[in-house]
């Protein structure tokens, strides 16, 4: 879902720029406050693993693929204000390096495929995990997953509509089609990922909203 | 370093290592949109990047896929490490 350059006008790319550099200095404001040590290596380890899995396109539909975005999962491990500087570094590495993504529409794809699950997404993931007892963790976690893919696939159709790029429906219908079938397989990395954590390194899920409530005895 | 950081860096260097031999070739669902409403030729290129569409410079090209999946993957890491590094405060004992 990177946008290229010349799909936003200047006025969609310029407030989507400016919105992801004020949301990343909020961040790091944040975070030069109260980020444990604990928690960097975590972040440089997910920061690897989503964009080694962004990289492996998952056919969905006739002719059609998509990849992993990873927002949701990495705010769920490390916090939102944490997950969203890693994620900002998957995409500014991938249009620097690897022209994957504008440069004008770098801040587009940053609030498109990052702020939208690691501020959007993570926190609909811990509404339903407030909202549903603690065995529904894992649905929770795909729900939240499932939701980020379709809304920032409207997100994406909304700015091409304003932009002036493409009507607003065709492009919505066609969007969020594909994407909700994408989606499934964000819900499904998302929960594989964190099980698979949750067996090798139990630790690593303390204190996040992952963390199943200790048993307690009857 | 602990066992299971070691399980999960080997994890990530191996999926980073086969992404592009695995990836589908197929459009992504923003490409497919653009072309089937007929507006993938808007795209412009503003900026060449060094390593533009994941293939390294002098790299044979069955590998090059593969390097760049190691360099990107290992480029983010050491960025996203490096920014929390600066950020975090250290722990007290």
């Amino acid at each position: 879902m990177h946008l290229p350059d010349g799909f936003l006008s200047p006025p969609v790319w310029g407030t989507l720029d400016a919105l992801a550099v004020t949301t990343l200095g909020g961040c790091i404001l944040r975070l030069r406050r109260n980020l444990p040590e604990e928690t960097v290596p975590r972040m440089g380890m997910l920061g690897a693993f989503v964009f080694a899995a962004q990289m492996v396109n998952v056919p969905v539909a006739a002719g059609t693929s998509g990849h992993l975005l990873g927002g949701v999962l990495v705010a769920s491990m490390v916090g939102p204000e944490a997950a969203t500087l890693v994620m900002a570094s998957v995409f500014v590495i991938q249009c620097l390096l690897f022209q994957d993504g504008g440069i004008l529409a770098l801040g587009g794809n940053i609030v498109n495929m990052g702020l939208s699950g690691t501020i959007g997404g993570y926190l609909l993931m811990r509404g339903l995990l407030r909202l549903f007892p603690a065995r529904w963790r894992d649905g929770a976690v795909f729900a939240a997953a499932w939701f980020t893919v379709v809304g920032s696939s409207a997100l994406v159709s909304l700015e091409l509509a304003a932009s002036g790029t493409v009507p607003l429906v065709p492009s919505l219908v066609a969007m969020a089609g594909v994407h909700s079938l994408i989606g499934l397989v964000e819900g499904a990395i998302t929960v594989a990922v964190v099980r698979f954590v949750e067996r090798v390194r139990p630790e690593a899920l303390e204190g996040t909203v992952l963390e199943r409530p200790a048993r307690v005895a009857a | 370093m602990k066992r299971s950081t070691v399980v999960l860096l080997a994890a990530i260097g191996a999926l980073a290592s086969v992404a592009s031999l695995i990836a589908s070739s197929s459009p992504d669902g923003l490409n497919r949109v653009a072309a089937d409403l007929g507006f993938s030729g808007r795209q412009a290129t503003l900026y060449q990047a060094p390593l533009a569409g994941y293939s390294v410079p002098l790299v044979p090209s069955s590998l090059s896929g593969v390097a760049a999946g190691l360099l990107g993957t290992a480029a983010v890491g050491g960025v996203a490490f490096a920014a929390g590094k600066l950020l975090a405060r250290p722990s007290r004992p």
